[in-house]
């Protein structure tokens, strides 16, 4: 069992009065596992099972449950597209198609240098905006071609 | 005592009891997947709505408290809607393959299709498929019929209290899988075959021997742990095909262990002695009934001592034919795990027993003495009964002067005895056994003794002329 680092810890430590049990706590302990290691590994359940003490079943289900854990290791830069109906009426298929050739790479995949991941999201909750890319943590919004162009020059 | 009314039908409920239970008391049964009486509650699958006057919504009859008064509908045309659209739902992706289905004619998926069901389907598109994986020796999986009930989840945390079964995914892509695609570790896996209300998860043993409608059944318990699990024996044309658990509140619950349900292959083993068979010289010769009464009473007319060793699963009917038979011989008990019921004690958290005898507190209670304080040099003749699954120890009526061996004896276990009178098998009989609460449970016959089998008491009593003369 590889241990997690300290801001994994003093996270926990510090929110475990706001939740009734160990098992609650799970959705923030998967979030920062995530933060610390990049993705979620099967290793990484595991820990995070001892951790709560709680069956690593329960940390599997929760884990492929939530698009937003990744399973497999992502890029420096996640492309989250948000593909339900006002995004997509918005012309967020365009957008996919024209990010995937940039890149080169298809929907669901890493580019070789690790740099970039288009994936795809459910609603992002931003159908007002749409259509909207998440990238990493940051929402980019109204988003177009010019404005993606503009984001992976930058992101190079 | 409150009261509901269900469909125009007054019945008495104790507080907290779900409509589900209270309703099936008035022989209404509200259909149902994810409801299991011995699991926990999820109210998931939205089968068993029923509508309530005064309130506006349709509720699930298997998470609603009953309150005094309350009237519950089951058959208005909302509610038909209602159960009908689920079932619709659950069809979508199943892939209807019943004719090579081992569930079928018990399945609840396909009971609720005739009984709520639509005649038809509107769904045209490709159906979900997915890759099974191996779930160990006892259970079979196919996750395209699975109905993500997720009783099989429960069963296993709560029942066999390992956390290995999992919803993986979501969805349409839900997937009901082992960790890690892990083959289960428990002694209770095939159980999952019972909790399953479709075809999803079946017993290797069972699979593809018996299309279920040949099924005869009867009331038995099991006689592999001194629990006495209850149990039900399906049969037919004379073969055991399955066991499964009966419900007991008091004994097992809805419960029983592998080794237990898969503890009848023994009854039809091709090894298994099934007719009188003479020792005495070099050349074994199968009998005839009344040549082997005859030797029978040779033997015991000679000895002027006997010793019983009975094992602990003769029924206590047994137990008094044996006692009338022999007034003057000693009787031994013999168990596999312990050699005094006072050493028994639980095995796991749920029903296995260290006896591995059905009935030794029967025997004891009959004054058998403990197999410790057992010598056959002491006799002059020992009978060896063995009435079901227990094996007596190997080699033992090698240190007899003389035996006979009385009940189920297989053909490598011969050694040392001069005659064999072939008995029957719980399987076989009818009786009753003392379990290790001290409870009497008392048992039907399933099948019909194999090849020249006879009840003891019968065997006992052809020859009783003979050892009333003994000693
Ligand atoms: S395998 Fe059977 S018990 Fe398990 S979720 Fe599927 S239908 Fe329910
Ligand atoms: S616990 Fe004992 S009595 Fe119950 S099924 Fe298992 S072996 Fe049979
Ligand atoms: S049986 Fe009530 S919701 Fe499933």
């Amino acid at each position: 069992m590889a241990s997690f680092g300290k801001e994994f810890t003093t996270e926990m430590e510090r929110i475990e009065r706001f939740y009734p049990n160990k098992q609650a706590m799970l959705l923030p302990a998967l979030h920062a596992a995530q933060a610390e290691r990049g993705w979620i590994s099967d290793s990484t359940m595991q820990d995070i099972a001892d951790y709560l003490s709680i069956p690593k079943t329960r940390v599997k289900e929760v884990a492929t449950f939530y698009h937003m854990f990744h399973l497999k290791p992502v890029g420096k830069y996640n492309l989250q597209f948000c593909n339900n109906i006002a995004c997509w009426l918005r012309g967020s298929e365009e957008l996919i198609h024209h990010a995937e050739k940039k890149c080169g790479i298809q929907m669901g995949e890493t580019t070789p240098d690790g740099n970039f991941t288009i994936s795809e999201v459910e609603c992002l909750g931003s159908c007002g905006t749409a259509p909207v890319c998440q990238i990493n943590d940051d929402y980019h919004e109204n988003f177009d071609v010019q404005a993606l162009d503009k984001v992976l020059g930058e992101m190079k | 005592m409150p009261n509901i009314v269900v469909d125009g039908v007054q019945v008495e409920f104790k507080p907290g009891e779900k409509i589900i239970d209270v309703a099936a008391r008035a022989k209404n049964v509200i259909p149902r997947y994810c409801y299991h009486e011995g699991l926990s509650i999820v109210a998931q699958c939205r089968m068993c709505l029923v509508e309530i006057e005064g309130q506006k919504k349709l509720v699930t009859a298997c998470s609603t408290p009953c309150t005094d008064g309350m009237k519950v509908n089951t058959t208005t045309d909302r509610v038909k809607k209602s159960v009908a659209g689920v079932q619709e739902f659950l069809l979508a992706n199943h892939p209807l393959d019943c004719p090579i289905c081992d569930q079928a004619g018990e399945c609840s998926l396909q009971e609720n299709s005739y009984k709520h069901g639509n005649e038809d389907t509107r769904f045209d598109f490709f159906r979900r498929t997915y890759i099974d994986v191996d779930m160990g020796p006892s259970i079979k999986k196919n996750m395209n019929r699975c109905i993500h009930c997720t009783r099989c989840i429960r069963y296993c945390d709560e029942v066999g209290q390992i956390h290995e079964m999992i919803a993986e995914q979501r969805g349409n892509n839900t997937a009901i899988v082992t960790i890690d695609d892990k083959p289960l570790q428990t002694a209770y896996a095939g159980g999952l075959a019972d909790v399953c209300p479709v075809g999803s998860l079946t017993t290797k043993d069972f699979r593809f021997k018996k299309r279920v409608w040949y099924l005869k059944t009867a009331a038995s318990i099991c006689d592999g742990c001194s629990q006495g699990c209850n149990i039900t024996v399906s049969h037919d044309a004379g073969l055991i095909y399955r066991l499964e658990p009966r419900e007991n509140q008091e004994v097992n619950k809805w419960w029983m262990c592998d080794e237990g349900r898969y503890g009848f292959h023994h009854v039809h083993s091709p090894s298994r002695v099934m007719s009188p068979t003479d020792l005495r010289t070099s050349e074994m010769k199968s009998l005839n009934w009344s040549e082997a009464s005859n030797a029978a009473r040779e033997l015991l007319k000679s000895a002027r001592s006997i010793g019983l060793l009975v094992a602990a699963d003769a029924t206590l009917e047994e137990v008094v034919a044996l006692k009338k038979s022999f007034p003057q011989a000693e009787f031994f008990s013999f168990s596999i795990g312990v050699d005094k019921s006072e050493d028994d004690k639980a095995t796991d958290h749920l029903l296995r027993r260290k006896d591995k005898s059905p009935n030794l507190r029967g025997l004891e209670e009959a004054g058998f003495k403990p197999f410790s304080s057992f010598d056959p040099k002491n006799f002059d003749l020992c009978v060896f009964v063995s009435a079901g699954k227990v094996r007596l120890p190997y080699g033992i009526a090698k240190l007899a002067k003389k035996s006979i061996g009385m009940g189920l004896f297989f053909k490598e276990e011969l050694t040392g005895l001069n005659l064999v009178l072939p008995a029957c098998s719980t399987y076989e009989k009818a009786g009753t056994f003392v379990n290790q609460q001290g409870k009497k449970q008392c048992f039907a016959a399933a099948v019909q003794p194999v090849g020249m089998s006879r009840p003891l008491e019968n065997i006992l009593s052809a020859l009783s002329d003979g050892a009333r003369k003994v000693g």
